[in-house]
This record gives structure tokens, C-alpha cells and sequence, in this order.
């Protein structure tokens, strides 16, 4: 017999892959709500085989930061979100000159810090069209926030988005590139395309 | 006596590693105020934090993965010379030895994140190995291209080699890729796919207090070491016009130390499938290249 829960943690099962073939045993766990890397608030149940997600499911939706405030608001709100992307690219310092770029608000240096960015080989990193949403992927979005422009919404992104769900754009990547998908979201989007779903039924429990 | 040399590079050396590590990200974060103590305070600070246990780590190699990480950092400077006939251990093929600290550390580096019995620690223990042994390979054609003017896999004879010319210009690509062997080594930026931030800081995820403090200082030793070794086979070692030879090999390790730093905050690290990629399709051969470039070099 195999699967079950022994000890109320679920047996790992393996499933089929979704990149080389290699079946490798799934595993479930439940990140967040509180992680460095993630938005704060947002908690997924993520099904993992090695490092690659498999699904994900959303179970707590981000913490919404209120940008109506005003433009600095707004651009701070972004920069920030931009200094955790430049900590997933393992550039603690440059995100922590982006920190306080926005909580002192000191725009003059922007132009600075995206030098800096752009030297350190940033956008290469990325690879292009990791996590594209209506028309624009996690390279352009992290611009876009260190351009740190206000200006509510754009054009194009509207509520009757085209269905697309955050856990799909998860689907498949590996864990770094997941985590640099979530984080490339600002507040508003991440909140449309993560709702929390109805509990499904169980039908399969404790085969993950 | 020579013994002690290594010990008191070590001692020295981590501190200061330590203290350019802080200055440089100061400079980079545009932070301003006294940077010097920051590191001791922090290094106080988790000293007397408590120690964080995981549900049914392995203990032993929990504990272990640290001390041999450390370990390694020492027997690797252990062939280092500091000046003619003045080597901590002679051995023949000293070479060989840094190759093996090498090699073993990619496995102590997987026991660290295997033994926590944690998810992320895990995923960053075997993402590291992925990444980390095709490194080493990359510095082995590097290491053997420059053993090849030197006849020899000793590494006072390699340093001799290099009095006509230093193997940083005879090898150009020798030292750019001997040096991304050094952040794979000690964990650092672009090569940092052990401890990386995107796992909360990976392997060393679910570490705190003492074990924390004791593996960043193994770290910086692997650092340390590292950069001596950079210094001796590139950089001419203890070579040198005027000083004796004991302070150039200083001056050299702490210039590639500084650099390595350096290049650890300035370099974005790209996914972890981009880099094998990168690694097996780009820099392998150009590894290759630069080992050829050196046997043809040394057949003139």
C-alpha cells in the first residue's frame, strides 16, 4: 500500500513531470504568509518535485498596500516592490539603496541605482518571458517599478483581464523563477490573479 | 611554526573579509556612518541568539558541515607557500590538494542544507551540487593549464613558474574563471545557489545563533583561503620586487579578496537552469579554450 497520511504528514507520491521525464516524488508544503521572498500576506500550497512547481494553489491573498494616496506613495510602493526582486537577483545591497530611495523618497537617485542595476547584469538574469501577462514579463515589470512612475493602472489591464490566474503562470517553473514571478506583480494585479479559490473536494485525500 | 601561518591568515583574514564584505555593501546600499563594528556586532549578536532546531535534523552532520567547512578552508591553505621553502605542508601535488577542497566542499555544503530535514535548505543542498560541480570542473582545466609551464603539480614550483610571467596574463581566462570557482566555493552572488535569497537564504535557512554565526565565518574562511590560492597560482604568490615575500602574498590575497567581494554584491545571479546552461554550453569551453591556450603556450 502506499500513500496515506502516517504521522498526518503526507506520504510523497511521485507524479508525472512536467520538464524532463524524470519522475521524482511530489511534495506539498504551504509557503507564507510570512516569507522574505514573497509578497506579504500571500500563502500558496505549492506541489513541488525537486525544485519545480508542479501547482499551486492560493490560500491567503496578498496584504493589499493602498496606493491612492499619492504618487510618492505609489512610487515607493513600487521601488520597494522592485528592491525584492533585486534580492531574489541576490543584490541585497543595491535592493537595500532601493529601500531607501523609497522610505526617504530621495527620487533624485533613482537614476543612480538603475545604473547600477543595469551594470550588474539584472536584466540578463532574467530570462525573457518568464511570467508574461498580458503582454509584459517579469523583466519589464521589474523596469517598469524602478522606473518608479506614477500613474494609476494602465490602459490595458482591466478587471475582465483575460481569466489568467496566477497559480498557471506557476505552473512548471522552477523555484527561483516562481518566486521572481510572484514578486514582479504590484499589489493590485497580484490581488486579481491570486483569488482564493473555493475549497475544492477533496476527492484524492492525502494524494498530493 | 608554518603550521600557525595558516592559523593566523585565518584568524586575521575573516575578520577582515568580514569588514570589506560590510564596506562594500555600505558603499553600494549608499549607507553612511561607521561600517567597521557592524560585523562584530552582528557576529556578538548571534553568538547569543538561540539556536533554532528543525523536527529530526541529523544532528552529527548538522553540526559537522560547519567544522569541515572550515576544515577544508585550512588544509586547502596548507600548501599555500608564503616564501621559498617556507610551506605550511610540502606536498608534490599540492595542486591536487586544493582540487579535492575543492570538490568536498560542494559535499559539505550539501550535507549542511540535507541535515536540517527542512524543504528549502534541501532544494538549495541540491541545487547547489548542480551547479557546484560543474564549477569545479571549470577550475580543474584551469588548475591543470596552470601546472602545464610549471612541469609540476606542486605549488611552490607552479609559483616559480611564474617569475619570467605571472599566469594571469600567460592564461588570460585562467583567473576570470578560477575566480567564479571562488563564489561557487564560498557561496557568493552570482554563484551563491546554496544559500541563495530566493530560499530564504537556501541551506542556512533554518540555522540561527551560534550555528549561523559558525557557518558564515566558515564561509569567509572558505573565502580567505580561496582568494590565497587565486593569489599563488595567478598572481605570482610571494613574488614580488622589494617587500618580502610573506607581505606581497598578503597584498595579493587581499586584492583578489576585495574583487571577490566585489564581484559577490555588483552581479546579478541568474536561475539556476540558466546557469547550467551558461556553464556547460559556454564556460566549459572556454575553459577548454584556455587550457589549450596554455599546453601551447608551454610547448614554445
Amino acid at each position: 500500500m502506499m500513500g496515506g497520511t502516517p504521522y498526518g504528514r503526507p506520504m510523497a507520491m511521485t507524479m508525472a513531470d512536467v520538464r524532463d521525464g524524470l519522475e521524482l516524488d511530489a511534495f506539498t508544503m504551504i509557503v507564507g504568509p510570512f516569507l522574505p521572498m514573497l509578497p506579504p500576506g500571500l500563502q500558496l500550497e505549492l506541489t513541488l518535485q525537486g525544485d519545480l512547481v508542479q501547482s499551486a494553489k492560493v490560500l491567503r491573498p496578498p496584504y493589499y498596500e493602498d496606493t491612492t494616496h499619492g504618487c510618492d506613495q505609489q512610487r515607493a510602493v513600487g521601488l520597494r516592490r522592485a528592491a525584492r526582486l533585486l534580492e531574489l537577483l541576490e543584490l541585497a545591497a543595491m535592493a537595500r539603496r532601493c529601500r531607501r530611495i523609497a522610505d526617504t523618497r530621495q527620487w533624485e537617485m533613482l537614476p543612480s541605482l538603475r545604473r547600477m542595476v543595469a551594470l550588474s547584469g539584472a536584466l540578463a538574469a532574467i530570462p525573457r518571458g518568464l511570467g508574461t501577462y498580458l503582454g509584459s514579463d517579469v523583466r519589464e515589470r521589474m523596469m517598469r517599478a524602478l522606473e518608479a512612475v506614477s500613474g494609476v493602472g494602465r490602459p490595458n489591464e482591466s478587471d475582465t483581464a483575460d481569466g489568467c490566474r496566477l497559480v498557471d503562470l506557476l505552473a512548471g517553473l522552477e523555484w527561483g523563477e516562481a518566486m521572481l514571478v510572484i514578486s514582479s506583480f504590484d499589489d493590485a494585479t497580484l490581488l486579481r490573479i491570486a483569488p482564493v479559490r473555493a475549497e475544492e473536494p477533496q476527492a484524492h485525500e492525502g494524494y498530493h | 611554526m608554518a603550521i600557525l601561518g595558516i592559523f593566523l591568515l585565518l584568524i586575521v583574514g575573516i575578520p577582515l573579509a568580514a569588514i570589506v564584505d560590510r564596506l562594500v555593501y555600505v558603499k553600494i546600499a549608499g549607507l553612511s556612518g561607521p561600517a567597521l563594528l557592524v560585523p562584530l556586532q552582528s557576529a556578538a549578536f548571534l553568538l547569543f541568539q538561540q539556536s533554532n532546531r528543525t523536527e529530526r535534523p541529523d544532528l552529527l552532520n548538522w553540526l559537522l558541515a560547519p567544522v569541515s567547512y572550515v576544515v577544508l578552508a585550512a588544509v586547502g591553505l596548507s600548501v599555500v607557500p608564503f616564501e621559498p621553502g617556507f610551506v605550511p605542508v610540502h606536498l608534490d601535488v599540492g595542486i591536487v590538494l586544493w582540487g579535492m577542497c575543492e570538490a568536498l566542499t560542494v559535499v559539505v555544503v550539501f550535507l549542511h542544507g540535507w541535515s536540517a530535514n527542512a524543504p528549502l535548505p534541501l532544494i538549495g543542498a541540491y541545487r547547489y551540487v548542480a551547479i557546484g560541480l560543474p564549477v569545479v570542473l571549470l577550475s580543474m582545466f584551469v588548475l591543470i593549464g596552470a601546472a602545464l609551464p610549471a612541469q609540476s603539480l606542486s605549488i611552490p614550483a607552479i609559483v616559480d613558474s611564474q617569475r619570467t610571467l605571472i599566469n594571469a596574463v600567460r592564461q588570460p581566462l585562467g583567473l576570470p574563471l578560477f575566480l567564479m570557482l571562488g563564489l561557487s566555493v564560498s557561496l557568493r552572488g552570482p554563484f551563491d545557489y546554496g544559500d541563495s535569497s530566493d530560499l530564504a537564504s537556501g541551506t542556512a535557512a533554518e540555522i540561527s545563533g551560534s550555528a549561523r554565526l559558525g557557518w558564515c565565518v566558515a564561509k569567509l574562511a572558505m573565502l580567505v583561503s580561496f582568494s590565497a590560492m587565486a593569489a599563488t597560482i595567478f598572481l605570482g604568490g610571494y613574488l614580488g620586487l622589494l617587500l618580502p615575500g610573506p607581505l606581497w602574498l598578503l597584498i595579493k590575497t587581499a586584492a583578489v579578496l576585495i574583487v571577490m567581494v566585489v564581484a559577490g554584491q555588483v552581479f546579478a545571479r541568474t536561475p539556476v537552469s540558466r546557469m547550467l546552461t551558461l556553464l556547460w554550453v559556454v564556460l566549459l569551453p572556454l575553459a577548454f579554450l584556455d587550457l589549450l591556450i596554455a599546453g601551447l603556450g608551454a610547448m614554445r
